[in-house]
C-alpha cells in the first residue's frame, strides 16, 4: 500500500517528478562521466604493468609509481634469478627522449625498453610491422594514435629520437599514455642509446615471475632480505602504488571526487527542494494517515520510497547521457571506461543522495502532530 | 448513561496551550462515558474546545491531566506504538475535508483503512468494494477523490472510517461541507453504523439537524462540557 501511495503521489504531480528525474540525471551523467575519466586514467597509468606477465616488481627506492622509475644496478637481475621461489627474471628500461621533427620542433617521447624473448613491458595491438623486428638496433615502435603529436608515420619511416635516427619497424595502434606523452616502445639496448641517461650497467625495473608452488610472500621476504636498497613489490600492490600516487597523492583524484560530490549535490539539493515542496503540499495527509494509525517509519517510508521512485526515474536517462558523453571522449583519444559496474556504484550513490535529500521531508512528516487533522 | 462498560471514558481531562499568563485552558475538566451503541454529539462555539477535546478522545493529543480510555484501554498506559495500533484497529476518524488521499482511487481510500487494520490486500479489496457497494458507491471505486462530489467524497471518508469495524467513531462537522440532502445520507450512516456494529460515535458539529439525529447532545463552551441533553430514540 506504501509504496503504491508513494507511487501515485509522485506520478500526481507530473512536473514536479520530471524535475526530480532530470536533476538526478544530469548528476548521475556528470558523475558517470568523472567516474569513467578517473577509472580510464588509472587503468592507463597501469597499462604496461597490467599487460606485463610477472608477479614481483623491483624497483629503486622510493619509486613514488610506474612513470617515474629510477635506474638501478643491473646486476640486481642476477641477485633476483638466484632468489628461492623465482622462476625468472626480466629487465625493462624506462624513460624519457625527444622526437626532433624536420622543421626542428621537438616532442617528448616516453620510453618504455623491453626484453625481446618475454613479454614484459612489449607493445600490444600492433597493426603494421613486426615487434620482434625491433631486435635489430636502432628501430622503434610508435603508436598511431599520436599521429597528431608525432607527425604523420609510416612503417619503414626514419625519425630522429634522442639525438639518434631511428626507423619505425612496427605501428601499434590506442596505445596512449596515462601522461599524454606518446610510448615509443624499442629494445633494452635501443631504449638506453635514445634515454641517455641508463648506463649499460643499468636497467629501470626487473620483474619476476614465482615458480610453481612457490609462495608469494615468502619470494618478497626474499628479495628484500637480499636487496636491501631497492623496494621489492608484488605485482598488485605495485600497480595500486603507482594508481594510489597519480589519483590521490597529486590532488588529480581529489579534484574529481570533488566534481562528483558537487555533481551529486546539486542533484540532491534539486531532489530535496521537489520532495520538501511536495511533502508540504500533501502534510494534511500525512496528518491523515498518522491520525489513522500511521507510524513515523510508515511515513518515513512512503517520503523515502517517493525519493526513491524520483532517483531511479532519473538514473536510467542519466546512466544514458553518461554512456554518450564517454563514448564521445574515447572518440576523442581519451582514456576513459565505463562498465557495469561503475554505473551500479554511481546509480547507488546517487540513489543514496536521493534517501539523504529526503531527510527534510522526513523530518517535517515526522514531527508532524496527528491533531493538525482536526484543525484545517 | 447505562453501567455497561465504557466504550470510551474520560476522567477529569484538561488540556493547557502556554504557559503563564499566555495560557488557555482549551478542555478544563471534562469527564465523560460513552458505551457501545451510544452516538453523541457535541456542539458549542468556535474555539470552545471542541476540536481539541476530539483529538484528545482519539489518543491525537495528550491531556494535561486527567485519564482517556478507549474500550477500557488507558491511553496513558500505552506506548506510542500501541497507541497507533489501537487507533488502527479501534478508532475511525471522519473529517469536515474529508481527508482523502487524493492520488489513491476512492476503493483504494477504504482499502488504506483496512491495510493500517492488519487486512491483507486481497481481503482488503473485497472489503473495500463490499463498503463502497453499502454505501452507494460502488460504480465510483475506481475515482479519484477529485473526480468525486462533495457528499460522495464524505461517503468514502465515511467508508474508510468503518470498514475496519472501529469500536468508537469520531467525526469533525461531518456534515459541514455538504448540501442537506448529503449531509443527511451522511448522518444516516453514521447511525446505521452505530446500530448494526454496537460502536459508539462522538460527532462535533454546528448542524442542529445532526444533533437530532443523535442519542445525546452535550454543549461545550470555555472548555468546559455540559449542558447534557437526552434524546431517546432520536433516530431510531
Amino acid at each position: 500500500m506504501w509504496s503504491r501511495l508513494a507511487r501515485r503521489n509522485v506520478l500526481l504531480d507530473r512536473r514536479r517528478f520530471a524535475t526530480s528525474a532530470l536533476g538526478v540525471a544530469f548528476a548521475l551523467a556528470l558523475v558517470l562521466v568523472q567516474l569513467g575519466l578517473f577509472t580510464g586514467l588509472a587503468a592507463n597509468a597501469t597499462q604496461v604493468i597490467d599487460r606485463s606477465p610477472g608477479d614481483v616488481w623491483i624497483t629503486g627506492r622510493n619509486t613514488g609509481n610506474f612513470q617515474w622509475g629510477q635506474p638501478i644496478p643491473r646486476r640486481s637481475l642476477d641477485v633476483v634469478r638466484s632468489t628461492p621461489g623465482i622462476d625468472w627474471a626480466r629487465e625493462l628500461v624506462t624513460g624519457w627522449t625527444q622526437l626532433r621533427h624536420p622543421d626542428g620542433g621537438v616532442q617528448r617521447l616516453e620510453v618504455i625498453g623491453f626484453d625481446l624473448q618475454s613479454r614484459v613491458g612489449a607493445p600490444w595491438n600492433v597493426v603494421a610491422g613486426d615487434a620482434r623486428d625491433l631486435a635489430v638496433p636502432g628501430r622503434v615502435a610508435l603508436d598511431a594514435t599520436s599521429r597528431g603529436k608525432l607527425g604523420h608515420f609510416s612503417l619503414g619511416d626514419h625519425r630522429e629520437i634522442g639525438r639518434r635516427r631511428v626507423r619505425i619497424a612496427a605501428v601499434t595502434h590506442g596505445i596512449t599514455s596515462f601522461t599524454t606523452i606518446p610510448f615509443v616502445f624499442a629494445s633494452l639496448d635501443t631504449a638506453r642509446e635514445i634515454t641517455g641517461t641508463i648506463g649499460a650497467d643499468e636497467t629501470v625495473y626487473v620483474v619476476a615471475g614465482l615458480a610453481p608452488d612457490a609462495s608469494l610472500e615468502a619470494a618478497l621476504d626474499a628479495l628484500r632480505g637480499r636487496l636491501p636498497h631497492l623496494d621489492v613489490y608484488a605485482r598488485q600492490a605495485f600497480r595500486e602504488r603507482t594508481r594510489r600516487y597519480w589519483m590521490f597523492e597529486t590532488g588529480m583524484g581529489i579534484g574529481f571526487l570533488l566534481t562528483s560530490m558537487l555533481a551529486v549535490c546539486v542533484g540532491a539539493v534539486i531532489v530535496s527542494q521537489t520532495l520538501y515542496a511536495a511533502t508540504s503540499e500533501h502534510l494534511p495527509e500525512y496528518g491523515t494517515l498518522k491520525a489513522m494509525g500511521a507510524t513515523d517509519a510508515d511515513l518515513t517510508s512512503i517520503v523515502v520510497r517517493q525519493a526513491l521512485i524520483a532517483g531511479a526515474a532519473g538514473c536510467v536517462p542519466g546512466a544514458l547521457i553518461g554512456a554518450v558523453v564517454v563514448r564521445g571522449i574515447r572518440a576523442q583519444g581519451l582514456e576513459a571506461l565505463l562498465g557495469p559496474g561503475l554505473v551500479a556504484i554511481a546509480a547507488g550513490i546517487a540513489l543514496g543522495a536521493c534517501v539523504l535529500a529526503a531527510l527534510g521531508s522526513i523530518r517535517r512528516v515526522r514531527t508532524l502532530e496527528p491533531a493538525m487533522v482536526f484543525r484545517l | 448513561m447505562t453501567a455497561r462498560a465504557p466504550t470510551l471514558s474520560l476522567t477529569a481531562v484538561c488540556r493547557t496551550f502556554g504557559t503563564g499568563a499566555r495560557a488557555v485552558g482549551a478542555v478544563r475538566g471534562v469527564s465523560l462515558e460513552l458505551h457501545a451503541g451510544e452516538a453523541v454529539c457535541i456542539m458549542g462555539p468556535s474555539g470552545s474546545g471542541k476540536s481539541t477535546l476530539l483529538s484528545i478522545m482519539g489518543g491525537l493529543l495528550e491531556p494535561d491531566r486527567g485519564e482517556v480510555a478507549i474500550a477500557g484501554r488507558r491511553l496513558a498506559d500505552l506506548s506510542q506504538r500501541a497507541r497507533c495500533e489501537l487507533r488502527r484497529r479501534q478508532v475511525g476518524f471522519v473529517f469536515q475535508r474529508f481527508n482523502l488521499m487524493g492520488a489513491l482511487s476512492a476503493a483504494e481510500n477504504v482499502e488504506l483503512g483496512l491495510h493500517l487494520a492488519g487486512v491483507a490486500a486481497p481481503e482488503g479489496r473485497r472489503r473495500a468494494a463490499g463498503v463502497l457497494e453499502r454505501f452507494g458507491l460502488g460504480p465510483r471505486g475506481g475515482a479519484l477523490p477529485r473526480d468525486l462530489s462533495g457528499g460522495e467524497q464524505q461517503r468514502v471518508a465515511l467508508a474508510r472510517a468503518l470498514a475496519p469495524g472501529p469500536v468508537l467513531l469520531l467525526a469533525d462537522e461531518p456534515t459541514g461541507n455538504l448540501d442537506s440532502a448529503n449531509g443527511r445520507r451522511v448522518v444516516e450512516l453514521i447511525r446505521a453504523h452505530v446500530r448494526g456494529t454496537g460502536a459508539a460515535a462522538v460527532v462535533v458539529t454546528h448542524d442542529r439537524r445532526v444533533s437530532e439525529a443523535m442519542d445525546h447532545c452535550l454543549w461545550m463552551e470555555d472548555g468546559v462540557l455540559g449542558g447534557f441533553e437526552d434524546r431517546p430514540g432520536a433516530a431510531a
